[in-house]
């Protein structure tokens, strides 16, 4: 525990950690299934293009999400955009405010209009009180986002978007696995989009997938991400590479296989941290609701810096600097983000989104982080809040 | 080998290939090697997100085209497609391109907000004409997209001399011409910016992947901030970043460690085929009706492709040779066939005049079946056969007709 100001990095200390701490998961499987499947593509010679185990991976996803197609792509993003464009093109369509850029860029590269609306801070995603100002005749759809994997009420924004003549898609990057009164996230709306990018519980290196029930759809979508005539199903204006290959297919089926033990260490992580942060004026950890089934590969952090005493900003400066890097997801809201802070009518709209830009902060949760690791990031910052007039004080003599 | 007829595939014989033979090159090094590499990503526990491996790559890329910038990516495509978004800063107008070329081309154009305007190109090496060129700039012009194809990079001169005096930013798709040169120097380094790939059926394989080679600072800072999102806190200090639409196009580790590997791998690989090449070249010009698209002089070529062009003649029809050959095992396909502005990949408002150089090519060529699963024992299959089918012309495509009749 670091008790005096002196001993934190940021004024003159030993950093906790010898070497960064990252946000990222980077789940790695064990190096010879790696090796052993990697054999097994060079065999095949078979690199790109559909190939068996792109096959294979949309085959388990389908099994394990329990829906009728899972269309598997180059990323998170891409996968947003492919989904996006089987939508009208022009049309508007409403989107959380609080999110990844790349949700609302998927939206542009398709085309559409993105519309942005607030979030609900309680639960920091998008809700019927939130969406509904937005509606206009040019609506199409909703893109809702399962943040931190939690379900963003699916089941009622079905009713919601059904009611007002909507398509509904979600932005489940971070969902896999995730579930919703005892659905997957995967099976909700007409569309679902994943990532499996290193930083995810599971990873191609980088990678994703859409996810449907309709059948339609999924011909659009299987279409749109490719030019073969060969994988042609239907008429569609746009299409793209979007292609996975069977490296990151070879590595997600990985990730797939060591998913239950990789959650369990996620669990048993947020565990620690719950316990470890527990108490800490204007900390709070967000909490996973125990009905429903998580990945917990993120812990986010809400600072309350009138409690607190510290403000996030401070408390990320001083955590990097004992190598702890978290991470401002996400911050400004998209409402503020060029191009799109151009279309905003109303700035104050945004009150939800804003308050939580400025207070959460996600910390460290990755496959080699030890109990003890996580422990010591829990001392450093309950002496943090325990400092904090000190470091108030450090902080304005060191400015210039 | 076909002894009559009823021989070929088309009419119920055995196929001459029991495993298909592709039109890609397919490259790959001992996996071995391949994984030597890849641990190096898993060691680091760095598996995208600009990674050690992809800026060696990017390294040798620039060494390799003689540029001072190259940008890895996902896929060509995505490439293309961040060119044409950032040259349009947020106007909604027109990108010239071929009308005799890659499908994907006019989709790439609609992603980044624009309608394709579909050219001419010159008879002998499909590159864009540049007289039509000149008829076809104007206002609504955000960009030039020139191809180099594989036989001939082209009049790159020509159309950036139209792109400079019409102010519009030029840029080339040099995806198969990757390696070649134009006046003795590498492709890579001409017009504002050109775009390569590294999907494992081209020249360089990187399972999927593309770059951008580019002398540009300020473009390769764009491209280097809008592949990965633009992120506001990124956001690089030079001009354009107001109009860039980000989104994620990096290329990952798994993907850079092949490319990196193909990249040394280069010279052979070009090597092999030229003799592929050579093989059907000599073999061919015994056989009346056929012929390959030739390769520039006095340049360096890749010898990636051999194109057959069917002349009047074969007494088979283009169509019909394509259809014969794939019934064999021969996984090929007509060559741009329909030309863009006739084919189902043109937007449904964009209307086209007739453009008689694109429509007369896209009548003529077909893709032999070529890359490093073709040996040169299949070479000599392809060619007996197409010996064979001149031998029985007219019997063949009798049985042909009276096959579309029935």
């Amino acid at each position: 525990m670091k008790r005096r100001v002196g001993d934190f990095a940021a004024f003159g200390g030993t950093p906790a950690f010898p070497a960064p701490l990252h946000v990222a998961q980077v789940n790695l499987p064990p190096w010879p299934e790696v090796e052993a499947s990697f054999r097994g593509i060079f065999e095949r010679r078979y690199f790109a293009n559909h190939g068996p185990l792109v096959r294979e991976l949309e085959a388990r996803l389908v099994e394990l999400i329990g829906t009728r197609h899972a269309v598997c792509v180059t990323n998170g993003t891409v996968a947003l955009t492919v989904l996006a464009a089987t939508l009208r093109a022009g049309s508007e369509v409403i989107v959380p405010a609080f999110t990844f850029p790349a949700t609302v860029q998927a939206l542009s590269w398709a085309g559409l209009t993105p519309v942005l609306c607030d979030v609900d801070p309680a639960t920091h995603m998008v809700t019927e009180a939130t969406l509904a100002p937005c509606i206009t005749e040019r609506s199409s759809a909703i893109l809702a986002v399962h943040l931190w994997g939690r379900p963003c009420q699916p089941e009622r924004l079905e009713a919601f978007a059904a009611k007002h003549g909507l398509k509904l898609f979600f932005d489940a990057c971070h969902g896999i696995g995730c579930s919703s009164g005892g659905r997957r996230i995967g099976s909700f709306g007409d569309g679902e989009a994943f990532s499996f990018h290193a930083t995810k519980v599971v990873s191609g290196g980088e990678g994703g997938c859409v996810t449907t029930r309709d059948d339609d759809i999924a011909a659009r979508l299987r279409t749109i991400r490719n030019f073969h005539p060969s994988e042609t199903f239907c008429a569609v204006p746009k299409r793209m590479n979007g292609k996975m290959s069977e490296a990151q297919a070879a590595m997600t089926l990985l990730g797939l296989k060591h998913f239950s033990e990789n959650v369990a260490a996620n669990r048993r992580r947020y565990a620690l941290f719950q316990r470890g942060l527990a108490g800490i004026p204007g900390a709070s950890l967000l909490e996973y609701p125990a009905d429903d089934s998580n990945n917990y590969q993120y812990i986010v952090l809400d600072i309350d810096a009138a409690k607190a005493g510290v403000e996030r900003d401070v408390f990320l400066d001083l955590l990097a600097a004992e190598n702890v890097l978290c991470r401002r997801h996400f911050s400004p809201g998209i409402h503020k983000m060029p191009p799109y802070r151009n279309g905003v009518k109303d700035p104050g709209a945004f009150a939800g989104t804003d308050q939580l830009c400025a207070r959460l902060m996600q910390l460290p949760n990755s496959q080699t982080m030890t109990e003890t690791d996580v422990e010591t990031i829990c001392d450093l910052i309950r002496s943090m809040q325990l400092q904090a007039p000190a470091i108030r004080n450090a902080r304005r003599k060191s400015r210039p | 080998m076909k002894s009559c007829v009823d021989d070929l595939a088309v009419f119920g014989g055995a196929p001459l290939f029991t495993s298909p033979k592709p039109i890609g090159q397919l490259d790959a090094p001992d996996v071995a090697d391949y994984l030597a590499v890849l641990k190096e990503a898993y060691d680091a526990r760095h598996l995208t997100n600009d990674g050690p491996i992809l800026r060696k790559l990017e390294q040798r890329l620039c060494h390799l085209h003689g540029t001072r910038h190259c940008i890895a990516l996902a896929n060509a495509g995505l490439g293309l497609t961040m060119l044409m978004q950032i040259f349009a800063r947020d106007r909604r107008g027109e990108v010239i391109m071929p009308a005799f070329s890659y499908r994907g081309l006019p989709h790439f154009c609609q992603w980044a907000g624009q309608t394709p305007r579909f050219c001419d190109v010159d008879a002998r090496t499909h590159f864009l004409d540049v007289r039509a060129v000149e008829a076809a700039v104007g206002s609504a012009t955000t960009s030039i997209l020139a191809v180099c194809n594989f036989n001939d990079p082209g009049d790159i001169e020509g159309v950036c001399a139209v792109g400079l005096r019409h102010g519009v930013p030029v840029f080339l798709d040099s995806v198969y011409a990757a390696g070649a040169t134009h006046g003795g120097r590498m492709l890579g380094s001409f017009a504002h910016a050109e775009v390569f790939s590294l999907h494992a059926t081209k020249l360089l394989n990187g399972f999927e992947g593309g770059y951008i080679t580019t002398d540009d600072d300020d473009l390769d800072q764009l491209l280097r901030w809008q592949r990965n999102f633009a992120l506001p806190g990124l956001r690089p200090p030079g001009p354009g970043t107001e109009s860039v639409l980000g989104l994620n196009a990096k290329l990952n580790e798994l993907h850079a460690a092949l490319g990196l590997l193909s990249v040394g791998r280069l010279d052979n690989i070009i090597a092999r085929n030229r003799t592929r090449f050579e093989a059907y070249r000599n073999a061919l010009a015994k056989i009346p009706g056929l012929s390959l698209i030739p390769y520039a002089e006095n340049e360096s070529v890749n010898y990636q492709m051999a194109v057959l062009e069917v002349q009047a003649d074969w007494p088979l029809t283009r169509d019909q040779t394509v259809s014969l050959l794939r019934a064999e095992g021969a996984s090929i396909s007509a060559y741009y066939s329909p030309p863009l502005h006739r084919s189902e990949h043109c937007p449904a408002d964009v209307e086209t005049p007739s453009l008689p150089v694109a429509e007369d090519l896209a009548r003529k060529f077909a893709q032999l079946p070529v890359g490093e699963l073709v040996t040169l024992e299949d070479v000599g299959s392809i060619c007996r056969l197409l010996f064979f089918i001149a031998d029985h012309g007219a019997v063949v495509a009798e049985r042909l007709a009276r096959r579309v009749q029935a």
